[in-house]
């Protein structure tokens, strides 16, 4: 009874956490909601008596997958700045 | 006493989805990625209480794991992605 | 990513919210009819896996699975992780355009504190492998976090490692698997076939050799470009797994 109200909230919220994830407009937010989303699925792989997956889940999931993504952010971030120096330069180009 | 386990377990993942809204409203990203952090903590005592109240001791296991891990996006976040806090504002510094 | 880009963004693409919002209830009501349809006959291959377990050398049905009925797959894996690193490396290198200032007293303590436990865990979930949850993918992941902790940090043990040793760590772990799949072919088994006696020890040694190179390659995957000889903070792999591994 208890038990099945920890996998009901579980479901429920990580379904939730997975619609967020999708429709986020924010990267950041996105990844944060990601990594939270790797430790509930860790929880459900252990509720559903897969400790294997879970520890695969906990290892990848939430600490690997969560670093990096935040890299790649930067790393997006970095890039697109280097793509606006080169439209402004072009659009000096053009000017002149 | 492993209902008391399994009442705390939902307590504490009561307050993981609590941690949620605040990924969700978070205004600044250190905000966030605390939350995220707090889960991990979170996370290792849903799972040490559930290894206890299933008494599934390979439960621990993903605790440890866990609780190893789950320091990894925090040190990407302060390591790759704190100093451009505009990363989260506008998705790229433009401040140049 | 900006606002108002976000928002167009959005208004353009109107069915999408629709699409995944059909999409997530068609699966909905595919896993409730999986869920709730009454199970017949058998309950799948559990007791084929169970009755193969005496000759498989280990005593946990996943590795046994993993690492000798279907080794296939965990092969084709490792050859996925390898030829993602050749990926990678082949990618134009990229540079952070602010070198990362040196990581201050409390994250390098954590460091020096984490790593060694990660590789203790790590060698733990290799050795629990062969009779509960864990195992060569489990022990990987966990040195792979490690090296990137060491990664994310620029830990001086990174420019130790000679970039032979980490190309051929890299390596290893497919090409050891397909040896000792030839192996057991040369004894006159088939291919990967292992059984009795000497599979426990195959298995193990398996275990080891890919937890070793998963690591690695995660890492490598993370580092994001291949080190070049002598330059600092660009190497990737670990040193102290192959140290904390052989003690």
């Amino acid at each position: 009874m208890v038990v099945s109200a920890f996998d009901i909230i579980l479901c429920l919220t990580l379904v939730w956490l997975a619609w967020h994830i999708l429709t986020s407009p924010d990267h950041f937010k996105a990844v944060v909601l990601f990594i939270s989303f790797g430790l509930l699925m860790a929880l459900a792989w252990v509720r559903l008596q897969a400790p294997d997956v879970a520890l695969a889940e906990a290892a990848i999931g939430s600490g690997l997958t969560g670093a990096l993504f935040l890299s790649a952010l930067r790393r997006m971030a970095s890039v697109r700045r280097g793509e606006r120096r080169l439209d402004r330069a072009e659009e000096r180009y053009d000017d002149g | 006493m492993t209902t008391l386990y399994l009442c705390l377990a939902i307590v504490l993942l009561l307050s993981v989805v609590l941690g949620l809204l605040r990924i969700m409203w978070g205004p600044t990203a250190a905000d966030r990625m605390m939350a995220a952090q707090l889960f991990g903590t979170c996370g290792v005592a849903i799972l040490l209480l559930l290894a206890r109240g299933l008494e599934q001791l390979i439960i621990e296991d993903v605790a440890l794991v866990f609780a190893l891990l789950s320091a990894l996006a925090t040190v990407a976040f302060v390591r790759r992605a704190w100093r451009r806090d505009d990363v989260r504002r506008t998705g790229g510094p433009d401040h140049d | 990513m900006t606002g108002n880009e976000s928002t167009g963004h959005r208004r353009g693409m109107g069915l999408v919210p629709l699409f995944n919002l059909v999409m997530l209830v068609a699966l909905f009501a595919a896993l409730a009819w999986g869920y709730l349809a009454p199970v017949s006959g058998s309950s799948g291959l559990a007791h084929r896996v169970d009755a193969a377990l005496v000759e498989s050398g280990v005593e946990s049905r996943v590795t046994a699975v993993l690492l000798n009925y279907r080794a296939y797959d965990t092969l084709l894996e490792c050859f996925v992780l390898f030829l993602g690193v050749v990926a990678v490396w082949s990618l134009r290198p990229f540079r952070y355009d602010r070198h990362d200032p040196s990581p201050g007293l409390i994250l390098s303590s954590l460091v020096r504190l984490l790593v060694p436990l990660m590789v203790l865990v790590g060698g733990y979930l290799l050795w629990a492998g062969s009779n509960q949850a864990g195992g060569a993918f489990q022990a990987g992941a966990i040195l792979g976090g490690a090296g990137v902790l060491l990664l994310l940090t620029s830990s001086p043990l990174l420019s130790a490692l000679p970039r032979g040793l980490l190309s051929c760590g890299i390596c290893l772990g497919p090409v050891f698997f397909l040896m000792m799949g030839l192996a057991a072919m040369v004894l006159g088994r088939d291919f990967m076939e292992y059984r009795g006696e000497a599979a426990a020890l195959a298995i193990v040694a398996l275990e080891v050799v890919t937890a070793l190179s998963i690591g690695l390659c995660l890492a490598a995957l993370f580092g994001g470009r291949r080190p070049e000889a002598g330059q600092e903070g660009a190497g990737k792999a670990v040193p102290s797994q192959d140290g904390g591994e052989g003690r």
